[in-house]
């Protein structure tokens, strides 16, 4: 999978393409830590190129979703694809993550 | 021709002896009709003599047949040569059994059955082809001296000698090469370097002799030696081979000591500690270049000795890590209900699970238990990730779901504290998505929470098989506060109920092709109604391994299957 990361007047844009499993989400945490242990972060996943998330992967978003919460951050997801959308229903993220549906 | 070399192979195969015989008396033939054909062609044609290449025979025959052939072939062939040519058959017993001493004392030379392994032996061989030469000669003097009672210093001057030279020339330019590609001379450096070097001072000391001599000549008058020139200048020709028969191969065996023996002493070195796992160092005192070498092969030594206690520590880790997570898969197996029909028979349920983890530990549990006489409680659930970080997040959800259950039977509030729970200490972000229900055995009413889990199959009467409706809530351990809402319905007799995690429906294949709930359903409403629960699973657990063929294991997979 790869990630990369663009800054736009302090919000962190993420690109990310692939697969968001069991193997890649530990690289996505440690890539992504710097950013979103930032006191107010404001971050963008960019999940255009995303084909596939397991629970592993979200794990990782839940995890930058309760940081935003106690850091007063920000975190957004857009181009979700829809069998990635389903699996955000199926397991209720939906309710707590914000997801732009319009770019 | 072919077919004729083809069958004596094969009787050389069949029968060692008759297969020798035939080589002789085909070879006695060649040599025969060589000496009458070539009789005429010569490379050089001296005074009384030619350099006859055909001579090469009864040494080769006498080589790889043995004295008796070599003699037979070398006698034989010249006796025939002779015959056909004319030449008088008084030489019958001179030159066709010196032509016979050839093939005899080449039978008899010590190294033929080995392979020639050493300069010394090539050493040898020389040697001793000049020997067999000299005393073939020394015989038909002997035998012209008593019989023809010749003219002993002519017959030395113009027969013998050159003789000898052209037949020593002969025999050591092409001997060696057919011996050489025959593989009856092994391929080391040091042999190759020494024909080289053999072959090469040949040709320069018998040009720079036949230069000189001719060079002296024009200002020399020939007549004064009262000889044919020719002759004299191929009689000279005795002092390069001599020169090069004993001192080249001096300069041979210094080279092999200055650059083999120390070769040899490192490959010694070598091969002793490679016996000896790498452990001993060389010692040797050679030219710098060798130095270096076992330098170079001492430090790597060092080295490896670093890295192998280095494998060794790792090895003894992870073997010990291994043991540890064997028994971590046991205890972990071993807190999921054992499928004994106790409760089966209790509730008049059939119900059966089975959780197969990816690794040898696994993220995903299944559970059922009574809560009291009437309600029967069963769970399945998802640790986010795999592995020991999710097995051990596995077995606090477990735990503390059942004992929360246990204390209130309300699942609603159960999962409320539970989850914060859960959230109080979880650093790491892990969640469990989880299907809970709680059945009234004797009301049927079956109550459930989703929490975020994939919905369970469910299967009325005649109907077949499809999800269940379920509401959505959160999944179990993620966020803090979250009030998980529940369901109800009731069931009947012969509904079934398939709860599963999406390590079913997300099996892969090597073409990264999904198993998917359409494949799912397919199979679960393809199949005979008499099957039992316990049935149903191992058919779905063979055909998901059917669908995968080989392919690992990429999730933990569980099923757990009810019927009512």
């Amino acid at each position: 999978m790869e990630i990369n990361v663009r800054e736009d007047q302090g919000r962190y844009l993420v690109g990310m393409e692939g697969r968001l499993d069991t193997n890649t989400a530990p690289e996505m945490e440690k890539s992504l830590e710097k950013y979103y242990t930032m006191n107010g972060f404001d971050i963008v996943l960019d999940f255009i190129n995303l084909d596939f998330v397991s629970s592993a992967g979200l794990r990782v978003i839940l995890l930058i979703q309760k940081k935003a919460k106690a850091l007063k951050g920000k975190l957004v997801i857009k181009n979700v694809k829809p069998e990635i959308q389903e699996v955000f229903d199926m397991t209720g993220f939906t309710d707590i993550l914000t997801i732009e549906k319009e770019c | 021709m072919t077919e004729v070399i083809m069958s004596y192979k094969r009787l050389e195969i069949k029968h060692p002896i008759i297969g020798k015989i035939v080589k002789t008396i085909l070879w006695l033939m060649i040599y025969g009709a060589m000496n009458h054909l070539l009789f005429s062609f010569s490379v050089y044609q001296g005074a009384g003599f030619s350099i006859r290449i055909q001579i090469i025979i009864p040494f080769l025959v006498g080589y790889f047949l043995g004295p008796i052939s070599g003699f037979i072939v070398g006698f034989g062939g010249n006796m025939i040569g002779d015959y056909f040519t004319g030449t008088i058959m008084s030489n019958l017993l001179t030159y066709s059994v010196a032509n016979g001493l050839y093939g005899l004392l080449m039978g008899l030379f010590p190294e033929r059955k080995k392979i020639i392994d050493k300069p010394q032996k090539i050493a040898l061989l020389y040697i001793y082809l000049f020997g067999i030469n000299i005393i073939a000669m020394i015989y038909v003097l002997i035998i012209d001296e008593t019989i023809l009672h010749t003219n002993i210093h002519t017959q030395i001057i113009e027969m013998i000698i050159p003789i000898i030279i052209s037949n020593v020339i002969v025999c050591s330019m092409i001997i060696p090469i057919i011996l050489y590609f025959k593989k009856c001379i092994k391929k080391l450096m040091v042999i190759k370097l020494l024909l080289a070097l053999y072959y090469f001072s040949y040709v320069l000391a018998i040009g720079s002799v036949l230069l000189i001599l001719i060079f002296v000549g024009i200002y020399f008058d020939f007549s004064s030696i009262a000889m044919d020139p020719s002759l004299f200048l191929f009689n000279m020709l005795v002092i390069p081979i001599v020169m090069i028969n004993t001192i080249g191969f001096r300069f041979s065996y210094y080279l092999t000591k200055k650059i083999i023996t120390p070769l040899t002493f490192l490959k010694n070195g070598i091969e002793k500690s490679s016996n000896n796992k790498f452990t001993q160092k060389i010692k040797i005192n050679a030219n710098p270049e060798i130095q270096v070498i076992a330098e170079s092969f001492n430090k790597m030594i060092d080295q490896l000795q670093l890295y192998t206690a280095e494998i060794e520590t790792t090895a003894r880790e992870k073997e010990k890590l291994t043991t540890e997570l064997n028994v971590a898969s046991r205890i972990q197996q071993s807190i999921l209900p054992h499928n004994d029909q106790e409760v089966s028979q209790e509730a008049g349920i059939d119900i059966y699970g089975e959780m197969i983890p990816a690794k040898e530990v696994g993220g995903d549990f299944y559970n059922y238990f009574f809560v009291d006489q009437d309600h029967l409680c069963f769970i399945v659930a998802d640790v986010s990730g795999k592995g020991i970080p999710a097995g051990l997040f596995m077995m606090i959800t477990s735990t503390l779901l059942e004992s929360r259950i246990n204390d209130t039977i309300d699942i609603e509030k159960a999962m409320n504290s539970v989850n914060n729970q859960l959230c109080e200490r979880n650093s790491e972000g892990y969640f469990v998505t989880v299907f809970i229900g709680i059945l009234n055995i004797k009301t049927k009413q079956f109550k459930y929470v989703n929490a975020g889990h994939n919905p369970p199959l469910i299967k009325r009467k005649e109907n077949p098989f499809k999800e269940l409706e379920c509401n959505v809530n959160f999944v179990l351990g993620g966020m803090e506060d979250i009030d998980y809402g529940a369901e109800s319905t009731y069931l009947e007799k012969g509904d079934q109920l398939f709860i599963f995690t999406d390590g079913v429906t997300e099996a892969t294949n090597r073409e990264f092709k999904l198993y998917s709930l359409d494949l799912l359903l397919q199979q679960l409403n393809g199949d005979d109604q008499e099957e039992s629960s316990m049935m149903i699973v191992k058919r779905i657990f063979k055909s998901i391994d059917d669908f995968v063929i080989g392919a690992e294991q990429s999730d933990d997979i569980t099923i757990l299957s009810l019927k009512i």
